[in-house]
């Protein structure tokens, strides 16, 4: 045991007043206010080296009374901390409660009180096995045991046997074997052990640079885009002949941009399928970057707050603009080569898909799907996580048309997001996000994308460089895209032999491609067979279309328009409705997307369309060579 | 021979002995705190396991001795388990190996043994072997962000001709000693605004003019300096 005059020797750190921790007032009750003062100006004026008696005069104590004020607050054990200011504090229990009597006096009526303690002070070993489990589960640890009292209790049984301890002792003198002592104990020691564990673990992992407080935040420093699954049930109603269809449709996604230094939501896309695919990622990075049309909110027009909008549609200066990083999640859509491309390569961004399992690291965006999702979840909602769930839809209700339009529920939420935009924020001292924004783009030099100056770049365009087959028999040249033969008049007398070539194509429409030679020459353009011209679609949908083909669920010769009739046929069911919905907006039968002009096609005329086109003849080989006479060749020529 | 070769650590070059970024493919990228972004100095896309490499490259592009680098240069087996380098550095005549660690690996003796054995690997090549503390790359961190802005802006521009923009800002410089930014780009259209950006960029990458980029984010005011 050290006392204070040796604690100093041993610590002159402890001689500055200053190194000493600095209680909370909160701790010091009222009344012994007055009295932690004067204990705090005595050990001040010690400190400094005043002489002891004097300081007892000043205050009227007596000696002995500073020695032991002193000796409490930097006395004790040589291995142990100081209590130090803690100890300045009248009556504040400082050492812990321990056991003054034997345990055999347990008999003679001094109660259980500390014997506990002093069994896990005894017995080294029995504290050592008792954390061990607690450990190993909070490690997780393959064999770990379930942390329960029970348990815990069978483990401390078994310790203390193994130990042999006495049995005319503690805890064997107790009926239940200290069974309490060792309820509370667990969950003590359990918070501790957590505490410890978490704290060596923070100790060990250098800092995340993620959590580093960006020092110069602006606009567009960090784009963070995710994906959400709508709950909320929709219908839509669909023109067919003379009728209206109305279909339930099933749950399809949403996806949101969002600025995470302005919380300026940039554009929003709704999906129709479960998943999106690359190419709704590149239009939705398409609509940040581009102009967007204004959004059609329908009946919600007039609840539009004036001046809400996106950011890319106030201005000139407000498009191109290059985005510094794009955060997202390590969903497969995000992993494809053409959105590492646009990301990497042509806004020249930096791609962040943050460390796995950690969505907090995007948590603007995770706070814009909030926002949406307490308008969206005010009805009952198939959300699924599990058949007792409140938010769900009764049975009943499941087996008739939900009450919400699929194109209102889409205004609603464009209305809602757009309204976010000229919303003051308090994080933006009083700011608009839009105002945020757009206070950045005119005070600071943001990077801009050459692009701005030239004319006709579109993110859905892509080149590709593909083999020009060569038919045998009839000489004639044609390109193999997406599972089809693509065949045109091309001009190729400059280049003969030429065996590759470059096309060029929108990824939303590729029923034509333009044909260029390796060293950039126009060769022409080429088709899609006949059944595919009539409807723009995008490869997407050709190769959804062309595994369905795979799967030999219908005939090959028109896959396109068996697609369809097959769509029709199970309209009734949620999934198939809403790939009705995807083939009708890409094929812009439909106006379902904002700011897309339909062509009013009633749903009815299209499946005439589809199969009114010119009969595919499927070419058998002949049996033998036809006989050549002149008439025919004269009936020909007529 | 050594007849206590077989007990020691042995290093073996699993890649060409040509510095060529070890690419990862997507399934791989997931584990890690993963990025990717066109760099100057390295010429294809570059992939970064950690933002203390990103970092750590923002800042190889800031260092004018540094001719060009190549992150995940080599793969190779050392103690029977894959170890990738984590840079590849050409300074002049000197060819670096880079690996970024923390600064409590300095204290493993486990650690300081297997930085001994592959550093007199990598001498044995011709190469000089360094570690680099993650706790020095993260106190440089503001001029690591500024230079990977520019970059952005350089890479972006990287096919445009700025010849004559970069002698017009030069010029300014023979009558004034320092100059803001905004000053020198001094320009209501957008085009011809963003052509003297890049020529201003271009003249500081040189090491033509420089701006403070250390301690503050860059910007329409920083000041910028002719550098004799």
């Amino acid at each position: 045991m050290l006392t204070w005059k040796q604690r100093l020797e041993l610590h002159p750190e402890y001689t500055e007043f200053r190194n000493w921790p600095i209680i909370d007032k909160s701790l010091i009750l009222d009344s012994a206010a007055q009295k932690y003062d004067r204990n705090k100006r005595i050990v001040k004026a010690v400190l400094k080296g005043e002489k002891i008696t004097h300081i007892a005069k000043t205050y009227m104590i007596s000696r002995t009374t500073i020695n032991k004020l002193l000796n409490r607050a930097l006395g004790g054990d040589e291995n142990s901390e100081p209590a130090l200011s803690i100890a300045l504090v009248p009556f504040k229990r400082i050492n812990k409660n321990k056991r003054k009597s034997t345990e055999s006096d347990v008999v003679y009526g001094y109660g259980y009180a500390c014997l506990f303690t002093n069994l896990l002070l005894k017995n080294p070993l029995l504290v050592s096995n008792l954390d061990k489990m607690l450990l190993v589960r909070i490690q997780d640890k393959k064999y770990a045991q379930v942390d329960s009292v029970h348990a815990f209790f069978g483990e401390f049984k078994r310790t203390i046997a193994e130990l042999s301890l006495p049995k005319d002792e503690y805890p064997y003198t107790t009926n239940s074997m200290g069974y309490e002592a060792v309820r509370k104990y667990f969950h003590r020691r359990k918070t501790e052990l957590k505490d410890l564990n978490t704290l060596k673990k923070n100790k060990d992992r250098l800092v995340s640079i993620s959590n580093v407080a960006y020092q110069n935040r602006h606009a567009m420093r960090e784009i963070q885009i995710d994906e959400q699954l709508v709950d909320t049930p929709t219908e839509i109603t669909i023109p067919f002949g003379d009728t209206e269809l109305t279909l339930r449709l099933a749950r399809f996604t949403l996806i949101i941009a969002l600025d995470a230094d302005t919380d300026c939501v940039l554009g929003c896309k709704f999906v129709f399928s479960r998943a999106a695919n690359q190419q709704d990622m590149l239009s939705l990075l398409k609509k940040v970057v581009l102009p967007q049309l204004t959004p059609d909110l329908g009946v919600f027009a007039s609840e539009l707050i004036p001046g809400a909008s996106y950011p890319s549609s106030l201005g000139k200066e407000f498009e191109y603009l290059a985005i510094s990083n794009v955060k997202l999640d390590n969903a497969m859509i995000h992993l494809a080569y053409s959105v590492k491309s646009l990301i990497c390569d042509e806004f020249g961004s930096t791609l962040s898909f943050g460390p796995p399992g950690k969505p907090n690291d995007r948590n603007w965006v995770e706070f814009a799907f909030k926002r949406c999702n307490q308008f969206s979840h005010r009805p009952a909602s198939t959300t699924s996580s599990h058949i007792m769930d409140k938010k769900r839809e009764s049975k009943s209700l499941l087996k008739k048309p939900p009450l919400i339009n699929f194109k209102e529920f889409q205004q609603a939420i464009e209305l809602l997001l757009v309204n976010h935009n000229i919303t003051q924020q308090a994080r933006l001292a009083g700011q608009s996000p839009l105002d945020a924004f757009s206070q950045d783009v005119q005070q600071l030099l943001l990077p801009i994308m050459p692009y701005a100056f030239t004319e006709g770049w579109n993110p859905l365009q892509e080149s590709k460089k593909v083999k020009l087959h060569h038919n045998k028999d009839t000489g004639e040249r044609f390109i193999t895209f997406y599972y089809l033969k693509y065949r045109g008049s091309l001009t190729l007398e400059l280049e003969e032999n030429c065996d590759s070539v470059v096309i060029k194509y929108d990824r939303s429409d590729i029923r034509n491609l333009s044909v260029y030679s390796l060293t950039g020459n126009y060769f022409g353009q080429v088709r899609a067979p006949k059944s595919w011209l009539i409807y723009r679609h995008s490869c997407a949908l050709r190769t959804n279309i062309m595994r369905e083909v795979r799967r030999n669920r219908f005939h090959s010769s028109d896959p396109f328009a068996n697609y369809f009739n097959e769509l029709l046929q199970n309209k009734s069911k949620p999934s198939i409705a809403l790939k009705l919905l995807n083939f009708l907006d890409e094929t812009e039968s439909l106006a379902l997307s904002s700011g897309k002009q339909s062509k009013e096609t009633n749903i009815d005329s299209l499946d005439e369309k589809s199969t009114i086109q010119e009969p595919v003849i499927v070419k058998k080989p002949l049996p033998s060579l036809p006989d050549w006479n002149e008439l025919i060749e004269q009936t020909k020529n007529e | 021979m050594n007849v206590f070769s077989f007990c020691m650590p042995k290093i073996h070059l699993e890649s060409s002995s040509i510095p060529e970024q070890q690419w990862l493919s997507t399934k791989k990228t997931i584990p890690y705190d993963y990025y990717e972004k066109h760099m100057i100095k390295h010429p294809f896309r570059s992939q970064f396991i950690s933002r203390h490499h990103l970092l750590y490259a923002g800042l190889l592009e800031a260092d004018s001795s540094i001719t060009s680098y190549v992150p995940r240069p080599f793969k190779m087996r050392f103690k029977s388990t894959l170890y990738f380098p984590d840079f590849y550095i050409a300074s002049g005549h000197k060819r670096y190996i880079i690996d970024l660690i923390k600064a409590s690996d300095h204290q493993n003796d486990q650690t300081i043994a297997d930085y001994k054995t592959r550093g007199s690997f990598f001498k044995a090549q011709g190469l000089h072997y360094k570690n680099k503390s993650l706790e020095s790359i993260l106190s440089e961190q503001t001029r690591a962000e500024n230079w990977l802005d520019i970059c952005q802006r350089l890479y972006l521009g990287r096919h445009i001709d700025t010849a004559n923009e970069q002698k017009d800002i030069l010029t300014l410089f023979e009558t004034h000693l320092n100059l803001l930014v905004i000053d020198v780009i001094d320009s209501t259209n957008r085009e011809t605004a963003y052509l003297r950006e890049l020529a201003l960029l271009r003249c500081i990458q040189k090491g033509i003019l420089k701006i403070e980029l250390d301690h503050n984010k860059w910007g329409a005011k920083s000041e910028v300096v002719y550098r004799c």
